[in-house]
Formats: structure tokens, sequence, C-alpha cells
């Protein structure tokens, strides 16, 4: 599965919606304790290193602009 | 008409919004002359007025003390009604004593316990999570984190009329963060990652992480657990307690670090958040069993949470 698959996978698991949209506010459709386990999650699915306090940064508030963020450490 | 029923509403959310912030004022007045007298009687004085306004208050508050009683012979069954009546109206004047001690914390000067490795990470200035509990004096943790630390912050859950008094955490260099705040989780994680030690408590009921406390199964917030390992910081434990003579006596303990770790073989470091907090759990029931008294039985802590 990849970065992507999983983390619209977690996100609709905690809103019970199938339906993402990947421009809304990350924090504003998961409560802040679900984004920590999904980065760790992730860490531990892709064996990637995130810097976490990177990851609330003002451009990375859209789901697409985190999807991208992890890829982008993933690639690297 | 629309134009006059829009105005009558703006004009009413005006007088209503003043309304509140005089009554917030006048509350917020009311408190700072009621901590003024306090502050004027001796130590032993005080301690003995709050802790017999908090049994006064549970009195005539049946809800939160039947709920006191039954939570303590739900966790301590040997205990008879009457003992766990008594044990329920002792702590909740204790538990009044320590949050009032929130509002003269300049004037609390705990003891500090703690082993060599624990002073080491308190002393390094490079951060750590630490997971506290509601015993003794509630915000004697992240005071004494400050005796040694530059940054020692909190999460509060301060009530609006108490906002104005909440620079009593800035006079001894805690950084209390209001929960209440629309960033208050991202201000949290960047001072976790800038180093801070960050204190939180999670003794009460969220619907996170299941565990096991006092033999019941129950939810408990595991964030601070979380926190530790995504910001890969040490997970420290910390509990404040009253002595008989009223001095707050501060413990700190390592749950996780990266010297313990080294110490474990990788399977045994790895711990998953669910078993970090059994172990966070087993220790605070074994601490609320040494100082029962202590601990706010008041609280909703197993809800009807059944697995």
């Amino acid at each position: 599965m990849s970065i992507q698959q999983s983390i619209i996978q977690f996100i609709e698991e905690k809103t019970h919606s199938p339906l993402i949209d990947l421009t809304d506010n990350l924090l504003g459709t998961i409560k802040s304790f679900d984004f920590m386990m999904l980065m760790l999650e992730l860490e531990q699915k892709f064996k990637l290193k995130l810097p976490f306090e990177q990851a609330l940064s003002t451009n990375l508030r859209q789901i697409d602009e985190f999807i991208c963020w992890v890829e982008l450490h993933d690639e690297s | 008409m629309k134009v006059n029923n829009a105005s009558k509403s703006t004009n009413t959310d005006i007088t209503n919004s003043k309304r509140s912030l005089i009554k917030q004022k006048i509350i917020s007045l009311g408190i700072r002359l009621l901590v003024s007298t306090l502050l004027k009687l001796t130590r032993n004085r005080r301690k003995k007025l709050v802790q017999n306004i908090g049994k006064t208050i549970l009195r005539f508050a049946n809800k939160t003390r039947k709920r006191a009683i039954n939570n303590i012979i739900n966790a301590m069954p040997e205990l008879s009604i009457k003992e766990a009546t008594d044990l329920a109206f002792d702590a909740y004047g204790n538990c009044a004593y320590g949050v009032a001690e929130s509002f003269w914390l300049s004037q609390v000067e705990p003891d500090i316990f703690c082993d060599e490795e624990t002073l080491q990470i308190l002393q390094s200035g490079t951060g750590a999570c630490i997971a506290t509990m509601h015993i003794g004096c509630y915000e004697a943790v992240p005071l004494a984190v400050a005796k040694f630390a530059k940054q020692s912050v909190t999460l509060t859950n301060i009530p609006d009329f108490l906002a104005d008094t909440m620079d009593f955490y800035s006079d001894v260099n805690i950084t209390a963060i209001n929960k209440k705040s629309a960033n208050a989780f991202s201000e949290l994680v960047i001072r976790a990652g800038n180093n801070a030690y960050i204190s939180l408590h999670c003794d009460l009921y969220a619907n996170q992480t299941e565990v096991t406390f006092f033999g019941q199964k129950t939810k408990a917030p595991s964030g601070v657990v979380l926190l530790a390992k995504l910001t890969k910081k040490p997970l420290l434990l910390a509990y404040a307690v009253y002595q008989d003579d009223g001095q707050v006596q501060v413990f700190f303990e390592t749950l996780t670090s990266e010297k313990l770790a080294e110490q474990k073989t990788q399977q045994e470091s790895e711990q998953t958040v669910e078993q970090v907090m059994a172990q966070i759990y087993q220790r605070f029931e074994q601490i609320i069993r040494q100082y029962p008294s202590q601990w706010y039985w008041s609280y909703n802590r197993w809800k009807n949470y059944s697995s």
C-alpha cells in the first residue's frame, strides 16, 4: 500500500467517511491524538523518520500537502 | 424590518458579551481578594481552612460525593463504606488544597527526588515528556521541572474567569498552554521539538488507549507517550505528594530513554503505546494505593467503558 493510500485509509477509518476531500485541513479532519498515531504508523510502516515538529507548519495544513511531505521523506 | 432585527440582535450580543466580561472581572477580583486573604494566614491554617472548604463543598455535592465513594469502593473493595466515605472527604479536602496552591506557586518550594539518570535528563536541557497525575499538589511537577530546566511546559484547562490570574504560572517560569486555544496542539509540538520539558496529566479518562486500572478496564490519554515517541525524547513519570507537615515532595522516574533502550534488546526497547501506558498505569495504581487520600477520586474515571 502506498503512503497516499495509507493516509487516506487512516483518515477514512477515523472519520467513518469514505469521501475525503484532500484539500481539507488535516487537523480539522482528525483529532490531534489520531494525528500523532498516524505519524507513528507511517514511521513504522514505511521505515521513515519524520521531523514531527515540521508536520504542523503552515504549508502542511491540507491533507494533500501532508501526503506530499511524507512522500518526500520517503524518497530521501 | 430585517435591518432593525439585525441591529437589535447585534446590540443584544454586545450587551451579553459586556455582561459576561464584567462577570469574569468580578469573579477574578473575588478570587484575587480570597487568595490575598489566604496568604495572610500561616501555611498550616491556610491548609486546614481550604481543606475544610473542600470537605464542605463535597457534603453538598451529592453526585460528586457518591461518585467518589463508588470509585473508592470499586478500586479498594477491602474498605468499609465508612472508611471509603472518610477517604472521599479527606481526598477532596486535600485536592482542594492542591488546586488552591496553584494560586501561590511562587511560595511552594518542593523537595525533589530522582535517580542519577533522571537527574541527568532533567539537567541536560534537551527536553523530555513527563506523565503526571492529579495527586497532591497538581502543578508541583512543572514547578519542580522549572527548577532544573529553562522550558517547563504544561497544558491547562483554566476557566475563562481565571484567565486574568493565569500569570501565576509565568511567575514561576512555567509556560501554560490553554487546552481550549485553537493552536494548543501545534504549540505543544513546537515546544516539544524545541527541547522543552512537557508535563501532561494522564490519569483521567480519555477515549484513547485501553488500560487496566485497579482491576477494571478503562481508557486513558496517551498523548504524552506518543509525543515522546515522535519527538524521540525520554519519557518520565512524576508525581507530587504532601507530607504531614505540608511540605511538597516531587518524585521523578525514567520510563524510557536512550540509555535504558541501550540496555534492552531491540524488542524490549520498542514498546508499543499500549505497553508503555500499562506500565504508567501500574505505577499510578501503586502511587495511589500509597497515598489514597491525595488522589482525586471524584472524577468519572471509569465511565461506562467496557471493552
